[in-house]
């Protein structure tokens, strides 16, 4: 177990305003799982950078955060997506590359099971596959949800949206992610 | 096997590498910031060189110096796929070993009928769910009773490892976390389909293939399959070996006579990217030959080698597994050579009757 922080993450935020150094211990905080969420979605070569440019982000606009919108992981996350977003022709690359492995490993469980579970490395070529029939916003949600520790209203609040529409999202997606994994399902 | 430039680990490089470029970054601010004398201490800190660097490196910086090497690292990587390699002795040892298999399989007796095919398998792997990842080992039953009828999948969790400290919260998933049997009913004759394309049609489903169809005979067989599969598979190009190696698993302990069985392994021995990798033990222990494509034709990715294990005296087959190659990224914990992924195969046949487990509702 690891003790808590001495210093909680928005008053960290809050310091590095006037002592831009302190920011520093926001990236050692949170950098390994932003750049498992960004590896998850672009693959390893592009997560280092994305990951570092994520924090450079956050750093020029820390006078921005607002405690009182969210913690500071979901604000982290929703620019880390937001640069994710810029980078859509690497993320669709990768999915056309791990879906071109094949149809491998097709049968990995009932697929309403896939549609919470992802592969570590997302190389589920099926999964690859139906992953691209969601639209951004489907995929922001459902990876979000998938890769990192947020939740519900985090994931709302990282995206800038209302947690009734990270519900709906979530929900289509599954459905979409189901529908494209279990083709022959009847209902 | 795989031609490494890099002498560090590349995660941890991304790590060290984003955190100076942050420093950076902070650095300058706090130069420009002590213009207001906030903080002596600091000041006498700071080098005005490495600020004003830094303060260049934060406005144009983003892909600046950490993109370069990264560019470099791609062309590593992308050059060790192509790099030009001696002849592999092994290649004609890989195909008179995958004859023998096949061989065994077709002297093996057609099997008499039940209302069920049934598989039974250990899997492991690591999964990442609620941004938890863990390492996973299962046992899983496949009852498929054919196009029309019933299929049951049945399953249990045998361990589960985290590979971090995680809290409550999250730490239980809701379907994987099981560690008695349970069984979903699927839709009829699932389990034993297989796509044959790819589809990017938002919503649609690739067209799939019933294993029960595929013909006898490796020339009948090769036929069907370039009948089956697009040349174009989702904008890349799938041939037959590369489609029958990652589906090796399914259709060899699959519900296909001794001939179609033979086949495969046939059309496999023929494919000069085929390579023996000699006497192994899979991941239960038991003892059979393993089997590779060259890198360049692997489709499994170039972090890793697929694998299929075979006892070539019975013409089974004992599993497929993924060993790794380049340990990064999510595997960065690992090792080369340490089988990250696996499905064996305990047992294959016919059965009359699924076990009577509990069928959780599925949310």
């Amino acid at each position: 177990m690891t003790a808590p922080p001495l210093v909680d993450d928005a008053a960290l935020v809050a310091a590095s305003r006037d002592d831009p150094e302190r920011f520093t211990g926001v990236y050692d905080r949170h950098f390994a799982a932003v750049r498992r969420y960004v590896a998850a979605r672009l693959g390893p070569e592009a997560a280092d950078d994305v990951a570092a440019e994520t924090f450079l982000a956050a750093f020029r606009r820390r006078a921005e955060f607002d405690p009182g919108r969210g913690v500071v992981r979901a604000w982290l996350f929703g620019i880390a997506t937001r640069l994710v977003g810029e980078h859509r022709r690497v993320e669709e690359r990768r999915y056309r590359t791990l879906a071109r492995l094949g149809p491998g490993r097709p049968e990995d469980g009932p697929e309403e099971r896939v549609a919470d579970a992802f592969d570590a490395r997302l190389a589920q070529p099926r999964l690859a596959a139906a992953l691209r029939t969601l639209s951004r916003k489907e995929r922001d949600v459902l990876l979000l949800a998938a890769f990192t520790d947020l939740a519900r209203d985090d994931i709302a609040a990282a995206l800038g949206i209302p947690v009734g529409t990270v519900d709906s999202r979530l929900n289509r997606a599954r459905g979409r992610l189901r529908a494209a994994l279990s083709p022959t399902k009847g209902t | 096997m795989i031609v490494s430039l890099l002498d560090e680990e590349p995660s941890a490089h991304g790590e060290r590498d984003g955190r100076r470029r942050l420093v950076a970054a902070t650095a300058a601010a706090t130069a420009a910031g002590t213009d207001a004398s906030r903080d002596r201490r600091r000041r006498a800190s700071i080098r005005p060189r490495f600020a004003l660097f830094g303060s260049r490196f934060a406005l144009f910086g983003g892909f600046g110096l950490a993109g370069a090497a990264a560019a470099v690292a791609g062309a590593v990587l992308l050059s060790s796929g192509t790099t030009p390699r001696a002849p592999d002795p092994s290649g004609s040892a890989g195909s008179r070993l995958m004859l023998a298999a096949a061989e065994s399989a077709e002297r093996q007796p057609v099997r008499s009928h039940g209302r069920y095919w049934a598989v039974m398998e250990q899997r492991g792997g690591r999964l990442a769910e609620a941004g938890k990842e863990y390492d996973f080992v299962r046992q899983t039953g496949s009852y498929d009773a054919g196009p029309g009828k019933q299929a049951w999948y049945t399953s249990r969790m045998v361990s589960k490892r985290y590979l971090r400290p995680t809290g409550m919260k999250g730490a239980r998933s809701a379907h994987l976390d099981s560690f008695a049997w349970s069984k979903t009913l699927l839709a009829p004759g699932s389990l034993f389909q297989t796509p044959v394309a790819a589809t990017s049609r938002p919503g649609s489903a690739p067209p799939q293939v019933d294993l029960r169809t595929l013909p006898s005979g490796a020339a009948a067989l090769r036929s069907a399959l370039v009948r089956l599969i697009p040349e174009d598979w989702g904008n890349a190009k799938v041939n037959t070996t590369s489609w029958l190696f990652t589906n090796a698993k399914l259709i060899l302990s699959g519900p296909v006579g001794p001939g179609t069985r033979g086949a495969v392994y046939r059309l496999l021995a023929q494919d000069p990217s085929l390579k023996s990798l000699g006497t192994v033990k899979d991941a239960l222990g038991r003892t059979g030959t393993a089997f590779a494509l060259r890198a360049d034709a692997d489709p499994t990715g170039r972090d890793f080698q697929g694998q299929i294990i075979i006892d070539t005296r019975t013409g089974r087959l004992l599993a497929t597994q993924d060993v790794l190659l380049r340990p990064r990224g999510v595997w960065a914990d690992r090792k080369a050579g340490d089988i990250v992924n696996y499905d064996a195969v305990l047992s294959y046949g016919w059965t009359d009757g699924v076990p009577d487990y509990p069928s959780p509702k599925t949310s």
